[in-house]
């Protein structure tokens, strides 16, 4: 099946796209939405710019689509929005990779409901400590990017998920009570490095924002270079 | 074997109603209380001689000694023939000085009957009107005893007339008391004088004393008492007249047996429905009835563990019976039953209602608690909140003395409700609080007394933050902004606080009772409903939202982020008190993933910190009550330590040989008041504390106090503001 990947260049859409080509699907295009807000519902917000480089990395087409970030109406520019993109890579289905958030999920179905597409996530269902561990076999190089939860300090900010974040993570998780996957927005993820590229990327030099609540980091430049 | 016979004999006696009386000795501090049951006790133990036989009499002089030591701590049943009956007098001991604790009030209900001790010099003091009006409150019958009145004779050189002037003035002021606290129909029968037999008079230091129909009965007049002191004849008025025998005969003859004195009292002291099968038991200290007991007081045995005494007032309690503590949902079965006869606790295995059993087994009792066969109605709510103002840290001085000081304070807190410890994990060190710095201070001689060598940190004073008027509304956003939480703060009522602190409202509470006792005191119907939940140190959070979606799964994280407000407060971290919480409004994420307690919490703290920053909060201070008295000429010397300490003076009351000085004073600057007074007293002066009100600090300290705050808990040296914690997107 040709798919479009809803892609934020995080752990999980990464994932997904690289389980959707291990179940013999091809992946025509990777569409990434970025919100004008930082609070979108729906989509990641930061580092979004590193997108269009790890596309590079793949060799996939890759297209961005401008929503305000406003909740239920970025929905509703999405669908009108993404018409183009199916009809331009001819797509049968959609890969995303969601995992719990029924939210994403039930407003993805809508969209290929719409379309007439299959909505693939073959992430679905996999618990957070499950998906952590994929993420370090399979040797992704992922670096944390936001903090949005009681209990993630600025700390976590730039750190790379490894055997040992991953169980602070959960001892983190548990105690304050969010989801050690980062499924409730709790963080966001940029993959550096994955089996699927044939170069890496590199963060040179970033910048701390830190809100009391909440901080993310915005790279001042990413470059991409050949793996070592 | 002598002793076993002696238990069954006692047995016998307490299954016959007529001959128990449970009573109280109730005193102002310094009167006589101690001294004056050390005499009953030591006199009239569980044996008296005569009874146990001669052979027997060497033990008992031995055991005298041991009694005397414990009487303060414990109830005690004491022994007594008149006329040739035998007759069980159980001793409840009831807190020698007024607190807020609630504690003399349920000691209090436990008996029919009071002694009230007043030291003839002093006369009527303030504590004598306080635990009069507590007694007859509780429809506790009153008999007075007049103590030290060698005082009159020897310090005063009192006239004959003088003396009988004095003593009928003290008899008149406590008619007056009885006139003014007793409900209508006690007031008349209630009433006192020397004729009726139902005043005494005496010394307890000397142990001996008599009553107007005693003395005449015995041909003894007042002039050979007065003869006696001027030959110095001490011993001659001890075996004539024994102290023990006035209060007894008086207690047994005025004082009400239990199943009488339950007709009268029960409908004034429990609160269920009297016509109930409980209901009517109690009414008839019925011991077929179902067993009810209201605990009084909780000891922890080293080799027994807890022992609960209290009063039994309907039914029986045996070995191996199941009872549960009313409204805690613990279920318990009754090890042992015993009661206290001075030093020995004996084991009796069975006793019927009117009588106080000491309980082994019921580990989860605590004083206050209602024990019954089944759940009924409590004989007082269960939330019973101290309000300590003063904390200290402990450690032992050797690390192998750490389980030991662990235990020791454990049983410290479960005898001592009002002294809370608390164990800090990041430091190991123990925290304990008290009602004051005195208080700390005797909790610290126990320690040393129990033999564990100590080292304690500097007191520090646990302030209060509060707010001074409404507050804004603020959106409050949760780290990952897909959550918005509205509350505002206002004031809460004083009166509600009151309830709140008096237990008569707790978080446990069935939520309409709550709801009706809070439109009773003008609350508004949709809010007395909207109760979430109710802080004991005087807070509550109202949910006021219509119809917010997804608000059910989120309350307990909202209640969450509530209680870390009303403990940490904004200014300096301390809790908060009478802060009412209204949550407005609630955007929140449909998918439970993205609305965990890590994302609502926060969202709840951050508007209500904010709001609390918008209603001019305040540090609150606590203040006690000081009560000073000291010969007339060192008044001065007094009410100058009192006013340069931030204090004010109350109230000075004269009489002719004493002055007693009361006045307020911040508990921050009663560090070193023992030491001051002591020092410009020369020693003469005898005072006391307890608390008394939380008051703002005056605007002048507010900052400094603040930063010193800050500065011990490691927080940041400035005031918080409103954008620290509402977000300026």
């Amino acid at each position: 099946m040709r798919l479009l990947a809803l892609f934020s260049g995080g752990k999980d859409s990464l994932l997904a796209v690289q389980k959707a080509l291990e179940m013999g699907h091809k992946v025509a295009c990777l569409l990434t939405v970025k919100p004008e807000r930082l609070d979108s519902w729906m989509f990641h917000t930061v580092c979004l710019s590193a997108t269009p480089l790890q596309a590079e990395a793949m060799n996939i087409p890759h297209v961005v689509i401008k929503v305000s970030g406003i909740k239920e109406l970025e929905q509703i520019e999405l669908i009108y929005s993404i018409k183009k993109v199916i009809m331009d890579y001819e797509v049968e289905g959609i890969v995303s990779g969601s995992i719990i958030s029924n939210y994403q999920k039930k407003r993805i179905d809508m969209l290929c409901e719409k379309y007439s597409l299959t909505h693939i996530a073959p992430n679905w269902g996999t618990s957070s400590p499950e998906l952590l561990g994929e993420v370090i076999r399979r040797g992704y190089v992922v670096m944390i990017t936001s903090v949005n939860a009681y209990g993630l300090g600025r700390e976590w900010l730039g750190r790379i998920i490894d055997e040992e974040s991953v169980k602070e993570l959960i001892e983190t998780a548990e105690r304050y009570g969010f989801n050690a996957g980062g499924e409730g927005g709790e963080y966001e993820t940029l993959v550096l490095d994955s089996p699927l590229f044939n170069r890496r990327l590199h963060i040179k030099d970033y910048e701390v924002v830190w809100k009391k609540n909440y901080g993310y980091i915005h790279p001042k430049s990413i470059l991409l270079s050949a793996k070592s | 074997m002598p002793r076993i016979k002696k238990i069954s004999e006692v047995l016998d006696i307490l299954r016959n109603k007529d001959r128990i009386r449970n009573i109280g000795i109730i005193a102002h501090v310094d009167h006589g209380k101690t001294t004056t049951s050390d005499s009953l006790l030591a006199a009239a133990g569980l044996l008296s001689p005569a009874l146990a036989g001669k052979a027997l009499a060497l033990d008992y002089l031995e055991e005298e000694q041991q009694r005397q030591m414990t009487i303060k701590a414990a109830n005690v049943s004491l022994y007594y023939e008149m006329n040739g009956a035998p007759f069980i007098i159980n001793l409840i001991d009831t807190p020698g000085h007024v607190d807020f604790s609630g504690r003399v009030t349920r000691a209090l209900r436990a008996i029919d009957g009071a002694v009230v001790v007043v030291d003839a010099v002093e006369g009527v003091m303030t504590q004598t009107e306080t635990v009069i009006r507590q007694a007859l409150g509780e429809r506790v019958r009153p008999v007075l005893y007049i103590n030290k009145v060698d005082r009159l004779i020897k310090e005063l050189r009192l006239t004959p007339e003088k003396i009988q002037e004095t003593l009928g003035r003290i008899v008149l002021e406590v008619n007056r008391l009885i006139d003014m606290y007793a409900e209508p129909e006690y007031r008349e029968k209630w009433k006192l004088s020397f004729q009726s037999g139902t005043v005494a008079l005496g010394s307890a230091k000397d142990r001996w004393g008599f009553t107007v129909p005693q003395a005449q009965k015995r041909g003894v007049k007042f002039s050979d008492v007065l003869q006696a002191f001027i030959n110095n004849n001490i011993d001659w008025l001890k075996e004539t007249m024994p102290l023990h025998e006035a209060i007894l005969e008086m207690v047994i003859n005025h004082h009400p047996p239990p199943h009488v004195a339950q007709r009268y009292r029960i409908p004034k002291i429990w609160k269920g429905p009297l016509e109930s099968d409980v209901g009517q038991a109690m009414i008839e200290c019925d011991e077929n009835g179902p067993a009810v007991m209201v605990v009084t007081d909780v000891k922890v045995d080293p080799q027994a563990g807890v022992v609960a005494t209290g009063r039994l007032f309907s039914g029986t309690v045996s070995d191996g019976d199941s009872l549960v503590i009313v409204g805690r949902n613990i279920q318990s079965r009754v090890q042992q039953v015993a009661v206290y006869m001075g030093q020995t606790r004996e084991i009796v295995s069975t006793l019927p209602a009117g009588n106080i059993p000491a309980l082994l087994g019921i580990e989860d009792a605590r004083s206050g608690d209602t024990l019954a066969v089944k759940e009924t109605v409590p004989f007082e709510s269960l939330k019973y909140v101290s309000e300590p103002v003063v904390t200290m840290s402990i450690e032992p001085k050797h690390s192998k003395d750490l389980p030991r000081l662990v235990d020791f304070l454990q049983k410290l807190t479960i005898e001592d409700p009002t002294l809370v410890t608390v164990v800090r994990p990041e430091t190991g060190e123990y925290l304990i609080s008290g009602m004051g710095t005195l208080h700390l201070e005797i909790a610290l001689t126990w320690i040393q007394k129990a033999g564990l060598e100590v080292v304690a940190g500097k007191p520090i004073i646990l302030y209060r933050e509060a707010i001074g008027k409404k507050g804004r509304v603020f959106e409050g956003k949760s780290p990952n902004r897909h959550n918005k939480i509205y509350l505002y703060v206002e004031k809460l009522e004083e009166e509600i606080i009151e309830l709140i602190r008096r237990g008569e409202i707790f978080d446990e509470m069935d939520r309409k009772q709550l709801a009706k006792i809070l439109r009773d005191h003008g609350w508004d119907a949709d809010e007395a409903r909207g109760v979430w939940t109710i802080d004991p140190n005087g807070n509550i959070l109202v949910d006021m939202t219509k119809g917010a979606q997804f608000l059910h799964e989120s309350k307990m994280m909202i209640i969450g982020g509530f209680q870390r407000v009303v403990q940490e407060g904004p200014l300096a971290g301390e809790r908060m008190r009478g802060v009412k919480a209204v949550l407005v409004n609630v955007d929140l994420h449909e998918d439970p993933v993205h609305r965990g307690y890590a994302q609502i919490a926060p969202a709840t703290w951050r508007s209500l910190y904010a709001s609390i920053l918008s209603a001019d909060p305040v540090l609150l201070e606590p203040v006690l009550k000081l009560e000073v008295k000291v010969p007339p000429d060192l008044m001065g010397a007094v009410t100058s330590i009192v006013s340069s300490k931030r204090g004010r003076i109350l109230d000075v009351k004269q009489s002719e040989y004493i002055t007693v000085v009361y006045g307020e004073i911040p508990a921050a600057e009663t560090g070193d008041l023992s030491e001051v007074l002591r020092s410009s007293t020369m020693g003469k002066a005898f005072w006391g504390t307890e608390f008394f009100a939380w008051r703002p600090v005056p605007a002048s300290l507010h900052e400094k106090i603040i930063m010193e705050i800050r500065k011990r808990k490691g927080m940041p040296l400035t005031l918080p503001k409103i954008s620290d914690y509402v977000e300026e997107e």
